[in-house]
């Protein structure tokens, strides 16, 4: 039991930085993966959307 | 930067004289705090008392957010950053104008505090030479930090729930030495009263400069 | 068209700088929990390699990110890295902070049987800590970056010229009140140092840490300063996109 704390108090440690990071990086990933898909649409958009009917939004 | 220091302070006050607003609610609201402290603390005499200074400076600072909230919301509402821009006034100036008026109505509302805290909790506010010298420093100090902080937060949608959340941190050690010297005054402490009241001479010096120097950049527009 | 999942704010050595903090890291729990009890408190004076060492971390975040407002604010070297690595700097200072206070707690807690004690240095980083988070709050509102930037660096100063305030103040507080410090926790047995080197491994692991975690955590301030951009020019391009399908119906 008394050795409970310790672990805990290691182990909150880990975890928290471990998520930390994780979420750091995930959001990287995520940035980067919606910059590289915005260069694609926006190279699609240069030609443009005539099947668009002049009345859509 | 003095004379226009002198301007906004004397523009702030004079619409404080006419609308009333610290008289009217600040004070009250302040004194519903003292009276509050008694329904949550034991009435038994001795407890409030004993914490007389404490309740009192706790009271001063919470009073001393609608202060500053009121002080910025003079300008006008979002657009604050704005108006005081294009007023041409020296910043420094503003800063200074705007801190004086806020100490200004902070020290009257702790005359009325002192008096609640002396007739509600039966305090005995012995050692007025040190309780002065700390609330003048103390004033200083708050009206400083709290209008550098209203600037911060000025014209922003959130700004009422954000000043406290930035400004009570940072005025904390104010409310400790505050009541600490007050403490000491009163004789309910063997602390150095004075060392505590230096204390907040330097926090005071700290933040007039502080504000002084870098009012100019809060309102800078890009 | 990615080839390999790599982490997207990776590049510049930060892979080296990750490793070896995850080497430090490991090593210093390693041996941590591996080091005797002492008489005085136990095993949880094993904390030591953990708790002093993330308040360094976090009290260095903080100075950096005072450094990176300075920098910033001064008009000579006014440049966006310099806001990027504050706000970075201050997030990853933040968990450093809260863990700091946490792993003091739960060290207190069998030690003396509290989870709290207004001990001084806890007290005075939990008041930083309540700095600093409202240092990202202001952050968070939006309004144009540029004053956003101006308004978080003179926080940032503002803040900082406090904590010595804080430190004084709570400092001279709390020793008339004797007792419980964690500052007495160098157990006394030390006798091979053991206890000391682990905690200094610690502070050399802790800091590779915030090194590395500050370094992806500005390149994603930097990615979403791009995103705002690229997002401006393409509802931009739709806008044209849209004009000419008009004008082409129109004809």
């Amino acid at each position: 039991m008394s050795e409970g704390y310790v672990f805990a108090g290691y182990g909150v440690t880990v975890a928290t930085l471990g998520l930390y990071a994780l979420r750091v990086l995930r959001r990287g990933r995520n940035l980067r993966r919606t910059l590289d898909g915005s260069l694609d649409a926006s190279s699609r958009s240069a030609a443009p959307a005539v099947h668009r009917t002049p009345d859509g939004a | 930067m003095w004379r226009d220091a002198l301007l906004v302070a004397g523009k702030d006050l004079r619409i404080e004289a006419r609308s009333r607003v610290a008289t009217n609610q600040v004070a009250p609201f302040a004194l519903v705090v003292l009276v509050l402290f008694g329904f949550a603390l034991d009435p038994d005499r001795g407890v409030l008392a004993r914490a007389s200074a404490g309740l009192f400076w706790v009271a001063v600072l919470l009073s001393s957010l609608l202060a500053v909230q009121r002080s910025f919301a003079l300008e006008g509402g979002d657009a604050t950053a704005d108006g005081l821009r294009l007023s041409g006034l020296d910043p420094a100036g503003i800063f200074l104008g705007k801190a004086a008026a806020v100490a200004a109505q902070l020290a009257a509302l702790q005359v009325v505090l002192a008096l609640g805290v002396v007739v509600l909790y039966d305090a005995d506010l012995g050692g007025p030479a040190l309780l002065l010298a700390t609330c003048a420093a103390a004033t200083v100090g708050l009206a400083a930090a709290g209008v550098v902080y209203g600037a911060l937060a000025a014209g922003l949608r959130v700004r009422e729930t954000l000043l406290p959340l930035l400004l009570l941190p940072v005025v904390a050690p104010v409310l400790l030495g505050a009541t600490r010297a007050w403490e000491a005054g009163m004789g309910l402490s063997v602390d150095d009263g004075w060392r505590w009241a230096q204390l907040l001479a330097v926090f005071a010096v700290i933040y007039v400069t502080l504000g002084v120097v870098a009012f100019g950049a809060l309102l800078e527009e890009s | 068209m990615s080839d390999r999942p790599r982490p997207a704010t990776t590049g510049g050595g930060t892979a080296l700088l990750g490793a070896a903090a995850l080497v430090a890291l490991a090593t210093t729990i390693v041996l941590g929990l591996r080091l005797p009890p002492t008489v005085e408190q136990g095993p949880y004076a094993r904390l030591i390699a953990v708790h002093p060492p993330l308040a360094w971390a976090a009290y260095l975040a903080f100075a950096v990110c005072a450094l990176a407002s300075v920098l910033w604010l001064w008009r000579r070297t006014r440049a966006p890295k310099w806001d990027r690595l504050a706000v970075a700097s201050a997030e990853v200072g933040v968990v450093f902070c809260a863990l700091t206070l946490v792993t003091g707690s739960i060290w207190g807690r069998p030690t003396w049987g509290v989870w709290w004690t207004w001990d001084a240095r806890l007290t005075s980083t939990a008041l930083l800590l309540a700095l600093f988070a409202g240092y990202l709050a202001l952050r968070k509102v939006s309004v144009d970056p540029e004053t956003r930037a101006r308004r978080a660096a003179i926080a940032a100063l503002v803040a900082v010229a406090d904590v010595p305030i804080v430190h004084f103040s709570v400092d001279w507080w709390r020793t008339l009140h004797q007792g419980r410090s964690l500052a007495q926790i160098t157990p006394q047995d030390d006798l091979d140092g053991s206890y000391t080197s682990v905690m200094l491994l610690g502070f050399v692991a802790m800091t590779l840490l915030y090194g590395w975690l500050v370094a992806h955590r500005s390149r994603v301030e930097a990615l979403e300063a791009r995103l705002e951009a690229e997002g401006l020019d393409l509802a931009l391009e739709e806008r044209r996109a849209e004009s000419e399908v008009v004008e082409a119906v129109a004809r």
